[in-house]
């Protein structure tokens, strides 16, 4: 067992879990959707991205660009999600909720890429 | 880590490095900024009106951001409650040093010795890759590789210089050169470094193997003729054993200064101006016709001196008709100076070909005492004596760099230049003394350029037509492309058909598709006649007498 490729594993199946807690639930519902928790998917996907930075192989370098996809939308969802909190009058209203939860809803279609690569990689592990 | 392989060594190898070694402070960075925001996001604090209030994960974020990286805006949006306070306490601690652990990692990577040399590495096999230009990799930057690379420069040539020695390589830019050369502390003797410095490009034309160690010289032959069997390489040996191995890779240009000085020294006793026109072609355009030497008639020679370098002089002396007798300075220095006494006075020619510059020194000066009219021949070793040399001023020396390099920029240089130099020996005297006459007429005295021109139709369509109705002569492409009733100064000085060799052709030499001419000129010729091979309107009007309507239309 080696330590790193847990820990790895550990945070890709994070950051899609998280992604997906977040996403779950009725689009324009603000109920539905924390915001810590967009918060947590975001800072386990720049851990996820960090730990594969300098990768050389072909299967890391995919798994380096799906993280890099989920980074971006998810620190965009963020952003948007600072801005309208904080600039409309009564908090975040139904459509722009709906604008971050789809945004995130991207993140997580390259956050399982990135599961689905992993989950090859260990299967054809013992194989090489 | 790995080790990276040479292909993915080349490209990027440098940053990656960084990216692994960041790993783990960015990780550390990352987890510390989200402690400290959740954190910050829990403690409870007031708004300005008294209310209960939480900081949301932005606000944490923004306060975080600034408050990690020291620059510390105060506290916003509102004052904070004494748990955030605390808070930020043990915040400030743990992110600060976090941030401090990333960036003195990132500066320390990047002041790494490992990492600049795979920085230097990857700029250099890039700047080779960007060359647009034919380039000579010259392999050993010693005194030769620099009186080539100057003389390459001076002819408007690039190269590219690997040697072992890092200072050799940091000190180029001091050459005060007329282009970027790009150069590279590397061993020759390493493949893989030969193919980064462009051997196998399209544009590498050419190889020169002058280090110092003949063994290295071996390997780079090996490598050049294995990876690029048809680009041509010299190299430098003095050993005969390493000269035929050399000979059995291919077929490379072996640079023995030893076998080419008494070469050059039989044509100079009986040749003068041949040697003289011969210099002067492989000296730098622009430079003056070196002064011609004195002749001297076939008589007794003394050599002084052991070995390799002194039997090679005798051999060719004694082929031209001398007697040479060789003595050694080195076995008793008493028999030594009445062999001299005995000898000089009767003899016509004395060489001091020891391997000490000083013995040759004395030896020189000894024999200039006895004898003032004797022709004098001097081997130097170390290039830093060159000024006692010249005070003394010998008849002739031997500068092994300088001959090694004139030799290189020779064969490698200008294209069948080595092919005119070939037929030019076999001339008279008289036929160079003539040659020396019309080359200085070219470019005010001063060694014109020389180029080489191929006439091939496919470059230059026009030429097509010119050519197939079988009047196509020499003189009509020297003419000048503004006024066609007038010659350009330039001097045709031989045209290679196959293997055939012409020899300074007239005007009426009848050119043919596939024949590559020597030139010689001064600038404005070059670029008369590049005009007139590449602007349609001007060969049509220099070459036909056609006015073109379009006058300097490109061809299409």
């Amino acid at each position: 067992m080696n330590l790193s490729k847990v820990l790895f594993g550990f945070f890709v199946l994070l950051a899609a879990t998280l992604n997906f807690g977040f996403f779950i639930g009725d689009l324009e519902v603000t109920a539905h959707h924390n915001p810590v928790e967009l918060f947590a998917a975001l800072v386990v996907s720049l851990i996820v991205t960090v730990m594969k930075l300098g990768e050389r192989t072909q299967r890391g370098a995919v798994i380096l660009a799906a993280s890099l996809v989920a980074d971006l939308q998810l620190i965009i969802a963020a952003t948007a999600w600072a801005y309208y909190d904080t600039t409309g009058a009564s908090g975040i209203s139904g459509a722009e909720m709906a604008t971050v939860v789809s945004l995130s809803g991207g993140a997580l279609v390259a956050n399982l890429v990135s599961v689905v690569l992993l989950v090859i990689e260990t299967a054809t592990f013992d194989r090489r | 880590m790995l080790s990276p392989t040479p292909e993915q060594n080349t490209s990027d190898s440098a940053i990656f490095m960084v990216l692994r070694q960041m790993r783990l402070p960015l990780i550390v960075l990352i987890l510390t900024f989200t402690f400290a925001i959740v954190g910050m996001m829990a403690m409870p604090g007031k708004d300005n009106l008294g209310n209960p209030w939480n900081m949301d994960v932005f606000e944490a974020f923004y306060f975080m951001s600034y408050t990690a990286s020291t620059i510390g805006y105060g506290e916003l949006p509102y004052p904070f409650s004494t748990p955030q306070r605390l808070w930020v306490i043990l915040s400030i601690f743990v992110t600060v040093v976090a941030w401090t652990y990333a960036i003195g990692k990132l500066v320390s990577l990047l002041r790494d010795d490992a990492f600049r040399t795979a920085v230097s590495t990857q700029r250099f096999a890039r700047a080779v890759e960007r060359l647009q230009e034919p380039f000579v990799l010259v392999v050993g930057f010693g005194d030769s590789g620099r009186r080539l690379g100057r003389l390459l420069d001076a002819n408007g040539q690039q190269f590219v210089v690997l040697d072992k020695d890092t200072q050799r390589i940091t000190q180029l830019p001091l050459e005060s050169l007329s282009r970027y050369v790009p150069a590279h502390p590397a061993d020759g003797v390493d493949p893989k470094e030969l193919i980064r410095a462009g051997l196998g490009l399209k544009h590498c034309t050419a190889v020169a193997a002058l280090t110092d160690d003949e063994e290295a010289n071996l390997a780079v032959v090996m490598t050049a003729s294995l990876l690029a069997p048809n680009v041509p390489v010299v190299a430098r040996a003095t050993e005969p054993i390493m000269m035929k191995r050399m000979a059995a890779f291919g077929d490379p240009m072996i640079v023995d200064p030893f076998d080419l000085f008494g070469d050059e020294l039989v044509v100079e006793l009986q040749k003068p101006q041949t040697l003289q026109l011969l210099r002067w072609l492989v000296s730098e355009p622009g430079s003056e016709c070196p002064a011609a030497e004195r002749t001297l008639e076939p008589g007794k020679w003394i050599i002084a001196g052991e070995g390799h370098f002194a039997h090679r002089l005798a051999d060719d002396l004694t082929k031209s008709g001398n007697i040479v007798t060789i003595i050694d300075p080195e076995v008793s220095t008493e028999s030594f100076g009445a062999t001299m006494r005995r000898l000089l006075p009767s003899s016509a020619g004395f060489a001091a070909a020891t391997d000490n510059d000083t013995t040759n020194l004395s030896l020189l000066m000894a024999a200039k005492r006895l004898s003032p009219e004797m022709y004098l021949v001097a081997r130097q070793n170390e290039p830093v004596n060159q000024p006692l040399f010249d005070a003394l001023n010998p008849d002739s020396v031997l500068v092994p760099t300088w001959l090694i390099a004139r030799e290189a920029i020779a064969r490698i240089g200008t294209p069948l230049l080595w092919r005119f130099i070939e037929e030019a020996k076999k001339k008279t005297n008289e036929w160079s003394d003539n040659l020396l006459t019309e080359i200085s007429r070219v470019d005010h005295e001063s060694r014109p350029r020389l180029w080489g021109q191929s006439i091939d139709p496919s470059l230059f369509p026009p030429l097509q037509s010119w050519l197939a109705d079988g009047d196509s002569r020499l003189g009509e492409l020297l003419r000048d492309p503004d006024r066609r009733d007038i010659s350009t100064d330039l001097l045709a000085l031989m045209v290679l058909r196959g293997d055939d060799a012409h020899v300074l052709p007239s005007h009426d030499f009848r050119i043919e598709a596939g024949d590559e001419m020597l030139l010689a000129g001064n600038r404005a010729a070059h670029e008369s006649l590049e005009d007139i091979f590449t602007v349609r309107a001007a060969f049509d009007y220099a070459v036909k007498g056609n006015r073109s309507k379009w006058a300097w239309s490109p061809i299409p």
